[in-house]
């Protein structure tokens, strides 16, 4: 009996606290997301062809070489380990034996990715632009998860 | 020692190949670590303590891919790539590996 009311006890404070840490993540991420808007990352490393197109770097064509007013480049990395609470857990273990969408689990992959791009693109707030960003996920314990996000940060002569 | 993901060096000119080097690191949770991070995992939100070890880890990884490639006689690093695998219960490991280039 015991057990039980510790059972649903534990269920309703989780319930809560993952709650409110969800909704306060979420918030930080939107704004943190909107102060940097005007940096491109991309996934692609092939500078010469995605650079030009860029509004928000104005560089010129040098002897048909864009390349050359490249300064610099560093390897930048973000990575966030996140754990799921309590009640989601028991909810995970109730979808698991019917079946279907578990979007516990799919808000918290989205926030530990949002997390860690972001973290890769403050390592280096100076940056012109990120190129060939890389995602990857491992799980390193039970309902935890790793998200690496890294890439390379480009300066520009200016 | 330049490090980068991209296939070359913005700007460099690659003169020399050394082939691929590999750094790894393998991590285990402290007992204390381990218990803020249940506490952490039943209240739900970042489990701060190993995402320090994991970062640790990463460094770590990286200084020794550096020093073999230093010692190939490179001066940067392209192509690299990280992954982490959970080797055993409480233990991670981490490792990155790249090609080591001599650029002008």
């Amino acid at each position: 009996m015991a057990d039980i009311i510790f059972l649903v006890v534990a269920a309703i404070i989780t319930f809560f606290t993952g709650t409110v840490i969800e909704k306060k993540h979420y918030r930080s991420i939107r704004r943190r997301e909107k102060d940097m808007l005007n940096i491109p990352f991309l996934s692609t490393g092939k500078y010469d062809d995605i650079i030009p197109h860029c509004s928000s770097i104005n560089i010129q064509k040098v002897d048909n070489e864009y390349a050359s007013d490249l300064n610099s480049a560093e390897l930048v990395k973000g990575s966030v380990v996140l754990g799921v609470d309590y009640f989601s857990t028991l909810l995970f273990a109730l979808r698991n034996f019917f079946g279907g969408k578990v979007s516990v689990f799919e808000r918290l992959t989205d926030r530990a990715r949002r997390e860690a791009i972001l973290r890769m693109r403050e390592d280096s707030k100076s940056a012109d632009a990120i190129l060939n960003m890389r995602l990857h996920t491992s799980e390193v314990g039970r309902n935890q998860v790793e998200v690496i996000a890294y890439g390379t940060a480009i300066y520009l002569n200016k | 020692m330049i490090l980068s993901n991209l296939e070359e060096i913005p700007n460099k000119k690659i003169v020399d190949h050394f082939g691929v080097v590999i750094g790894s690191s393998v991590r285990s949770k402290h007992a204390g670590r381990d218990m803020m991070a249940g506490v952490k995992n039943f209240f739900g939100g970042e489990l701060k303590g190993y995402t320090e070890l994991l970062n640790e880890s990463r460094e770590q990884s990286i200084e020794r891919m550096t020093e073999q490639a230093a010692q190939a006689g490179a001066n940067a690093i392209v192509n690299i790539r990280f992954a982490t695998s959970a080797v055993a219960p409480g233990a991670a490991e981490v490792f990155v590996y790249g090609t080591a280039v001599l650029v002008e």
